[in-house]
This record gives C-alpha cells, sequence and structure tokens, in this order.
C-alpha cells in the first residue's frame, strides 16, 4: 500500500511541476478602454474599470519573475469628457506611466484627425503597430510601424498590428490621408516574415478589425483561420468578450469596454 | 478484496490521468508553447490604498477637468425640460443648432432657407435653473454627435416632417407644423409653403445623418457638409453668446407645434 501512496503522491505532483516552470512571459492586454481613466457604472456594471485598478494589476505582475508585455488593441481615446479636453494626451502619459510596450491604432484614435493624433503619438513611450495601412502624413507614418520585434529573455516577440477599414469611421479627410490594405493578405506576408526571417517565437496580432461570426466579413476569426501560425490575436472594437475562442489553433482573446476588465495570458514553453 | 481493487485498477488510472493532464491541456496544433490566460473584472477588490504615480497623475486631471467643467456659461430663468412634440428645452436646442448651422453656411458663401432637426432621444437632461455649466451640457448632450448640414430638396425635407405623428415627432427649429386628427395638415418654413423643387439647409447631426432613429429613412440628400464640430461644443459655444449678450435663458414658447382638435 505504502508504495502507492508514493506513487500517488509523485502523480499529484508531477503535473504540478510540469505547470510551474517553463513560463517564459506573461502578457497584459486591453482593448476600447475608450478614456475611461476612472471607475464607471452604466445598466450592467457598477463601479469598474479606471486606470488606478489596472495599474496595480499592472504593478503587481511587473514584481512576478517572469518577463511582462502589456498591451493594447486600440480605442484607447474617446468616451469620456477626458478626452475631449485635453485631446487624449492624457490617456497616452497614464499609458507611459503604467508600462504600456505596444498598442494598435483604433478607429476612435483618428477622432481629432491626423495631424493631432500623430502631434500626441509623439509623446508615446509605447510601440504603435499598423501594418495594414498607408499614411500621406510624413510624421504619422513613421511614427506608426508595421511590426516590433521585442526579446524578453531568450524569447522572441513579433508583435505587429491590423486596423479595421475606416470608411464610415471617420471623417473623409482621414479617410482621403490614409490607404487602407487588405489585413489577410498583409498578414500572410508579415506572419511568415515574422517566423522565418525574424525567427520570432511568438507572434502576437494585435488587432482592431473586430470578432464576427459571418465567415463573410473580415474579422479575426477569418484572419485565424487564414493565417494559423499567428500565436495570439489580442483583439478589440466589436467589444466582445471572448476568452476561450480558438480559431484554426489561434487564440483569440477580446475584452469588453472601457477597460472594466483586463486580460492576462500566462506562456509557458512545452517540454520536448 | 476490495483494497486491491483500488490498487491494482483505479490507482494507476488516476496516475495516468494526472500525469497525461498537463500534455492535453497543451495539445494545441504542434506550437511549441502553452497558453493559459485569465480575465480579471477591475472591481473596487482592485483599488489601491497607497498613492502612487498613478493615482497621482489621476488627481491632477480629475482637478483640470472639474475646473472647466464647471465653469458657469450662463443662467436659465428656470429648469427647462425636454418632451413630445414641443417643449422649452427642445426649441432652445434646436433654435441654437440652426443659429450655428445657418451661420456656417453663410460663410461658406451659400445662403438657403433652413430648418434643424434632433431627436428627442438624443437630449439626456434637463436644463437647471440659475447657474448653467458646461457639465449640465455634457449631461444634456453627452453623445459624440457632430453637427451635419444636409443641402435637401423640399420634396424630400416634406417626406421627412410628413411622417411626423402627434406621439411620434422630432424637435425642429424654424418650421411650423398643425396637426389635424393626429397628421401634419399644414408645414411651413417661417410661414412659407415648401416648395418641392427648391433646395433646403437641414442642419442636423450626423447619429440622423447615418439613418438614426430612422427619421430620415429613404430620404434623398443633394449633399452634405460635415462641420466636425460635436454638437455639444456647438450648444456651449452658442450659449455662451447669450451670455455675451446681456441676456439669460429664458423658455422658448412659439407655434412650431400646434394641435388641432380631433372629431
Amino acid at each position: 500500500m505504502t508504495h502507492y501512496k508514493i506513487l500517488l503522491f509523485i502523480a499529484f505532483f508531477c503535473p504540478l511541476l510540469t505547470f510551474g516552470q517553463g513560463k517564459v512571459l506573461t502578457i497584459l492586454h486591453t482593448n476600447d478602454t475608450h478614456s475611461q481613466i476612472e471607475p464607471w457604472s452604466d445598466k450592467k456594471m457598477k463601479n469598474v474599470g479606471g486606470y488606478a485598478r489596472r495599474d496595480s494589476v499592472i504593478r503587481a505582475a511587473k514584481e512576478n519573475e517572469t518577463p511582462l508585455l502589456v498591451v493594447d488593441a486600440g480605442d484607447f481615446s474617446q468616451g469620456t469628457p477626458y478626452f475631449n479636453f485635453f485631446g487624449g494626451y492624457a490617456e497616452i502619459e497614464m499609458m507611459n506611466l503604467m508600462g504600456y510596450e505596444v498598442a494598435t491604432l483604433g478607429n476612435h484614435e483618428f477622432d481629432n484627425g491626423v495631424d493631432a493624433l500623430s502631434r500626441r503619438l509623439q509623446t508615446a513611450q509605447f510601440h504603435i503597430v499598423c501594418a495594414n495601412y498607408e499614411f500621406k502624413h510624413k510624421k504619422l507614418s513613421k511614427q506608426v510601424k508595421p511590426y516590433v520585434v521585442l526579446k524578453k529573455d531568450d524569447l522572441k516577440i513579433g508583435v505587429y498590428g491590423l486596423l479595421v477599414d475606416l470608411r464610415g469611421l471617420v471623417d473623409q479627410k482621414t479617410i482621403d490621408s490614409t490607404t487602407y490594405k487588405d489585413p489577410i493578405a498583409v498578414s500572410k506576408e508579415i506572419v511568415p516574415f515574422l517566423r522565418n526571417k525574424k525567427k520570432c517565437d511568438l507572434i502576437i496580432c494585435l488587432s482592431h478589425l473586430g470578432f464576427e461570426d459571418n465567415p463573410k466579413w473580415v474579422s479575426d476569426s477569418t484572419l485565424a483561420l487564414a493565417v494559423g501560425d499567428i500565436d495570439i490575436v489580442v483583439g478589440g472594437h466589436t467589444h466582445r468578450l471572448l476568452e476561450d475562442k480558438v480559431v484554426n489553433g489561434v487564440q483569440i482573446v477580446q475584452l469588453e469596454y472601457g477597460g472594466m476588465r483586463i486580460g492576462k495570458i500566462d506562456i509557458r514553453r512545452k517540454r520536448k | 478484496m476490495k483494497n486491491n481493487i483500488v490498487q491494482v485498477i483505479f490507482l494507476p488510472i488516476v496516475f495516468l490521468i494526472l500525469l497525461i493532464f498537463p500534455i492535453m491541456v497543451s495539445a494545441q496544433k504542434d506550437k511549441p508553447f502553452e497558453i493559459e490566460r485569465a480575465t480579471i473584472l477591475l472591481d473596487s477588490t482592485y483599488d489601491s490604498k497607497i498613492e502612487s504615480p498613478i493615482t497621482q497623475k489621476i488627481a491632477y486631471y480629475r482637478e483640470l477637468l472639474s475646473a472647466e467643467m464647471d465653469v458657469v456659461i450662463a443662467q436659465c430663468s428656470e429648469t427647462l425640460a425636454s418632451y413630445e412634440p414641443a417643449s422649452p428645452l427642445s426649441n432652445l436646442l434646436t433654435d441654437l443648432l440652426f443659429d450655428y448651422g445657418d451661420r456656417y453656411m453663410r460663410e461658406q458663401g451659400v445662403e438657403k432657407t433652413g430648418v434643424s432637426l434632433l431627436n428627442f432621444g438624443g437630449i439626456r437632461n434637463v436644463m437647471p435653473q440659475g447657474n448653467v455649466t458646461v457639465s449640465d451640457i455634457y449631461k444634456i448632450a453627452p453623445f459624440e454627435n457632430r453637427v451635419v448640414i444636409i443641402t435637401i430638396k423640399g420634396s424630400e425635407l416634406k417626406k421627412v416632417f410628413n411622417r411626423f405623428t402627434e406621439k411620434r415627432n422630432q424637435p425642429y427649429s424654424q418650421l411650423e407644423m398643425i396637426y389635424f386628427n393626429n397628421k401634419p395638415d399644414k408645414i411651413t418654413i417661417n410661414g412659407k409653403s415648401i416648395n418641392d423643387n427648391d433646395e433646403y439647409h437641414l442642419v442636423t447631426v450626423d447619429f440622423i445623418q447615418n439613418g438614426g432613429d430612422a427619421i430620415l429613412k429613404d430620404v434623398e440628400f443633394v449633399k452634405v457638409a460635415e462641420t466636425n464640430e460635436l454638437l455639444r461644443d456647438v450648444l456651449v459655444e452658442e450659449i455662451k453668446k447669450i451670455t455675451t449678450a446681456g441676456k439669460i435663458i429664458t423658455p422658448v414658447k412659439d407655434n412650431r407645434v400646434i394641435i388641432r382638435p380631433q372629431f
């Protein structure tokens, strides 16, 4: 009987040991936070969100040994008088403080036009990625990169961004100063490039395309079906809570809106 | 005997399951990583009791914002409410919107007879008696609606207003409507009838232009001028003008809606 007990003991702890090891990265992610600097309430949610609470989760994660990556999938602008009065500078200043490393652009980032966007991105201490747009605005075209490659210990992470077709979402002047490219065609080039040329271990797409169930529309699900080599899609735009969505082997996550939640993803290296 | 079954069958199975479990979890394609995720609801349990750079920064912006929001821009003689089919507040807001839109088009060198149109659903609060602050206007017009000026044929304009009933209608300015037996009987702009082939200006917001509340359903536009100004910013500026002119806000009551008794 005794050896069975020992065996059981080992059996219980083996998985725990496996889980405890090989953790190479923690990702904290947000989307569609919409200038909600302070906690807010609506019909459904009471007293949720706010930058201070988000910051306390991020700070706790910073204290862990595992490398941390904080990302946002766009639309951090617009939604409260903070945006209207301070033109989006307050959000960026505090995203700097919270330790965001990469963000993509949402349609609402363009609400005050491309000149204003470029001026305030000048104050961002995090990378802005968007691979499927060309900007006629010279400065903006330099500020927004298609992708970045980050190194966390010996892990190479490729992060690129995608943005929904802006037609109908922003004013005509902005449409005229941008060129939209098909996100799937762009991803089919950039993902193999990041994997093979840049030797990325992990490929993350920050997507402000939205998630739709309809396969006819370009969205995170059609993207995942077409480009299965993406590891994680951190999505946004459609304000939909997606937690356990895996399409074609691609993990797709999205939170609702207003920063009521923050998502946490732990990446572990599999044992060979 | 019972013990034997446990030892021979049950325990090895448990052992195997526990051993295989992590492999099952990570059985996602042939990727070298496994992903474990969690979603954290940021409720009051995450409130930090200590000051941090971020709480200091929030306090700094909050103070600046309240200074901006608490600025008194006008005085109001009494509490103004909004209700169908015409009310002191909806009359005031549509009048102010029209003044802005009409001036905007004149500055562009285009003069046309015009009306303004809003939706009752977009007016979210009352205007208080006494001090009117920027914050009050934000409460009245909280949405991100921008002012647009639509050029429209008289026939199409009539179509919009002819769909109104005593019970289902929207606020407007410069226009008079007489309802008879619940339906529009006579529609005029500043006392003049609308000519089908003339072009008019319809000052409204992009929400309505883009099909909001189906007010402009199947209505054709000649063209649309986007001002890129938020409705509430326009309202704040127009209300400031009332104060600058040395006036206070008083309820506007006029003949824009006349209801003839039903028989």
